[in-house]
């Protein structure tokens, strides 16, 4: 197979994945390079020019909220879930799980 | 250290005004923490090359403030569909338009050669602005127009019927240079001008003088050649407007039929040339060329009679209104 269409399709495949996973790390707070690491040393890289405008993203649509705050001699910007976003995650969730509950039985019958 | 400046720099020329401070110091503070952890892992501070290979990691600068910005794609997925057909329809009636004005005003004593690059010249410089225009237009679509409009205010029952109304292409192809040519002619070779000009310069070679007719035919002649170029055009691009082409051909027929037979009220198409030695000698010929004329362009009014009604009774058939096109 053509590793590049693999690639596209990996891609394609982390992309909502990616966001739940934002979501669901944001439960605590965080700043960009915390979450980066956390989510690295779970499996799943994020670079930081998709990381930070998702954050941005997510804060625009109020599931986020953030605040600048000084920590080790340094302005960071802390995330954590909005009351909106805690709603929508578990939305998220429910969604997700009946993904995989629907796949596992396509792939249980195939 | 300059070196990670001249990053954030290059990334805060790149976005808006309103979050180039914000972003700009939480990127700062992400590039400087990578920084020190990598410096603890080594021993020893970056140098210019491994401060370089962390900001190659975080990507081009365009790119990254890029993905700050709401709007990723000048036409969005959902638009473009419509974008490209928009576009190849623009395109073949511009490029139709151009081809026709080109002939109309091709001197008739220019070289091919001139003539071809003088004609080549605006089809470009057209085209690449309606595409610009096209492209402009979509863009802003793209941004004010909620997304769900275009996609969700169509009615399956509009779609039209399978193959029953294509017009094959090499059809709309024929007709297209068929008209292409006959205005051509009508312009340099044919026209009316040219054959009464050339009667009167060879005056007592060619007996006759065209009738005043003649001269006012020319215009709704070419008018309509223009109209079946247009229309062939779209045909090209969008075969399945078949609809378009029935109501093009009653407008068409119906114009064409009407000034026909309005001229053929006054049925004097040619006369004896004026100054000729015997004009008796050619009367009799000029009653039989009346005649006959008459006799074609009543039968030309009565074809265009029948295909009139022929294409409304098609166009009735079809319970589809005219504005289903797309």
């Amino acid at each position: 197979m053509n590793p590049e269409i693999f690639e596209n399709l990996r891609l394609e495949l982390r992309r909502g994945s990616l966001t739940l996973a934002v979501l669901a790390h944001l439960q605590s707070e965080h700043y960009g390079y915390t979450l980066r690491k956390a989510l690295t040393d779970q499996g799943l890289d994020i670079d930081e020019g998709t990381l930070y405008p998702l954050l941005r993203r997510l804060e625009s649509q109020g599931l986020l909220v953030s605040q600048w705050r000084e920590q080790n001699k340094r302005n960071k910007r802390f995330y954590r879930l909005s009351p909106d976003g805690r709603r929508t995650l578990k939305q998220l969730l429910d969604e997700w799980h009946g993904l995989n509950t629907s796949l596992d039985r396509i792939l249980e019958e195939a | 250290m300059e070196l990670v400046e001249r990053y954030l720099d290059a990334v805060k020329r790149g976005l808006p005004a309103s979050m180039q401070a914000d972003v700009t110091e939480e990127l700062s503070d992400d590039i400087q923490t990578r920084i020190e952890e990598r410096e603890a892992t080594l021993g020893h501070p970056l140098s210019l090359d491994e401060t370089g290979a962390i900001l190659k990691e975080i990507g081009h600068p365009v790119v990254v403030a890029s993905r700050y910005r709401p709007h990723q794609q000048l036409i969005g997925p959902a638009l473009f569909p419509f974008y490209v057909q928009t576009l190849k329809v623009v395109l073949a009636v511009s490029l139709s338009l151009v081809t026709i004005v080109s002939l109309v005003l091709l001197a008739p004593g220019a070289g091919v050669i001139a003539a071809f690059w003088r004609v080549w010249g605006s089809v470009w410089a057209t085209l690449f602005t309606m595409v610009g225009i096209v492209t402009i237009i979509f863009a802003a679509v793209e941004r004010l127009q909620p997304k769900d409009d275009y996609t969700q205010a169509w009615d399956p029952k509009t779609l039209p019927p399978v193959h029953t109304q294509r017009v094959p292409r090499a059809t709309s192809a024929f007709e297209l240079a068929f008209s292409l040519l006959y205005i051509w002619c009508l312009v340099h070779i044919a026209g009316i001008g040219q054959l009464t000009a050339a009667a009167t310069a060879h005056k007592g070679a060619i007996p006759f003088a065209l009738g005043p007719w003649w001269h006012q035919l020319i215009v709704p002649f070419i008018i309509v050649s223009i109209a079946q170029v247009m229309l062939d055009v779209i045909l090209l691009a969008r075969p399945d407007w078949g609809r378009l082409r029935a109501a093009t051909m009653v407008v068409t027929h119906s114009f064409m039929g009407i000034v026909v037979a309005f001229v053929t009220t006054e049925p004097i198409f040619v006369s004896v040339a004026p100054g000729m030695s015997h004009p008796e000698a050619y009367a009799s010929a000029a009653t039989a060329l009346n005649a006959t004329v008459l006799i074609a362009l009543r039968c030309f009014v009565a074809i265009c009679v029948v295909v009139v009604v022929m294409k409304i009774r098609e166009l009735i058939r079809r319970p589809q209104t005219l504005t289903s096109f797309a």
